[in-house]
């Protein structure tokens, strides 16, 4: 029983910590990390590693012929893809298709804003939304029904936001980060 | 990619830097998980969330290091665990450090010192709002194992906001 309680107490700790309640130690705790976490990489230069890997990739690609590196970024595209909101002229253009669970990341200076509006938006054309804020990062479970209705198509495609084939879609709109402090 | 990097890169730096890493190891090791992510990006499946996918190449690029750096040394001793922690217990505050949030930086740097994995390992849940499966695939340990490793956390946390007790419970 004692045990039990103290069981208990752990996920309760750790569902503050993890952002899911926002009550408790652990939720205080979380804020104060989310500080720590975001000052430690404040202190991190990474202009030079960025670089270094550019030049690694061509290598890479220079090695492994184009179709390896074609088929690796667009897998990137295809699960993750990363897109900055403005300017929408130089975003990509392709037609992914996904299966299954999808997750696409959305980078954004007003991200809660992009997320509220999305939510509004689907919600009112009666599609099913979850949202699941964390730190930085507010994430939109939406349940989609087939066939997907053409209001509801439009409003994820003016986002650029591919729509999967089947199955759920879940974005997350993510504060983009402030530049690194000089050393 | 150079978004991926962008939005990651210097968190996991850091990660590196706090396992005792120099700059020019955590860089090397930046490179290395980019450099994999880079390779094993064809074969992500999607059934993870892209944080976990990245921190755990990250992590695992780390261990493969250490472990070819300190064969003669188990894991764990590697990582860190076991010593005193009397060494890094953080001062009663004074009363210029009458403030929670100093306190609670206070006492959770003095624990990242002595249990650097612990404590990015809740950096992260924290952060990336992982859920116990989650944190469990970065830290190849089941759900059971670690159910028990976050409540070890909150045990091996607890002497050192002591001195915050006082906020913590008002």
């Amino acid at each position: 029983m004692i045990q039990n309680k103290a069981a208990q107490d752990d996920l309760a700790w750790f569902d503050g910590l993890s952002g899911k309640t926002e009550t408790g130690q652990g939720a205080l705790l979380r804020r104060e990390l989310c500080e720590i976490e975001r000052a430690d990489a404040r202190q991190e230069d990474t202009a030079h590693d960025w670089q270094r890997l550019q030049f690694a990739m061509r290598r890479e690609q220079a090695r492994s012929g184009w179709h390896v590196f074609a088929m690796a970024a667009s897998a990137l595209i295809f699960f993750s893809t990363v897109y900055m909101f403005k300017p929408i002229s130089e975003l990509p253009k392709e037609d992914a298709v996904m299966r299954g669970m999808a997750e696409q990341v959305m980078v954004s200076e007003t991200a809660a804003q992009d997320a509220g509006q999305l939510e509004v938006e689907l919600q009112r054309l009666g599609v099913k939304v979850f949202r699941h804020s964390t730190a930085e990062k507010i994430e939109l479970h939406i349940r989609l029904t087939y066939p997907v209705q053409d209001k509801v198509r439009a409003a994820l495609e003016t986002r650029i936001i591919p729509l999967p084939e089947q199955g759920e879609l879940t974005v997350l709109f993510i504060q983009s980060a402030p530049p690194a402090m000089p050393k | 990619m150079e978004q991926l990097f962008h939005l990651y890169a210097a968190r996991i730096k850091a990660f590196f830097r706090h396992h005792r890493m120099s700059d020019e190891e955590a860089a090397d090791l930046l490179q290395e998980t980019f450099i994999k992510v880079y390779r094993s990006a064809g074969t992500f499946q999607g059934q993870s969330k892209v944080s976990t996918w990245i921190w755990t190449i990250a992590r695992n690029c780390m261990l493969d290091y250490l472990r070819t750096k300190k064969s003669h040394e188990s894991l764990d001793e590697i990582l860190e665990e076991g010593g005193s922690i009397d060494a890094w217990l953080v001062e009663p505050v004074n009363e210029e450090q009458t403030d929670m949030k100093n306190c609670v930086q206070r006492g959770f740097s003095s624990f990242a010192m002595a249990f650097p994995e612990r404590a990015h390992a809740m950096r992260l849940a924290a952060f990336e709002g992982w859920d116990m499966d989650e944190l469990a695939g970065f830290l190849s340990r089941t759900p059971a194992a670690t159910r028990e490793y976050i409540s070890q956390c909150r045990k091996k946390l607890s002497p050192f906001l002591e001195p915050c007790r006082a906020w913590l419970e008002a």
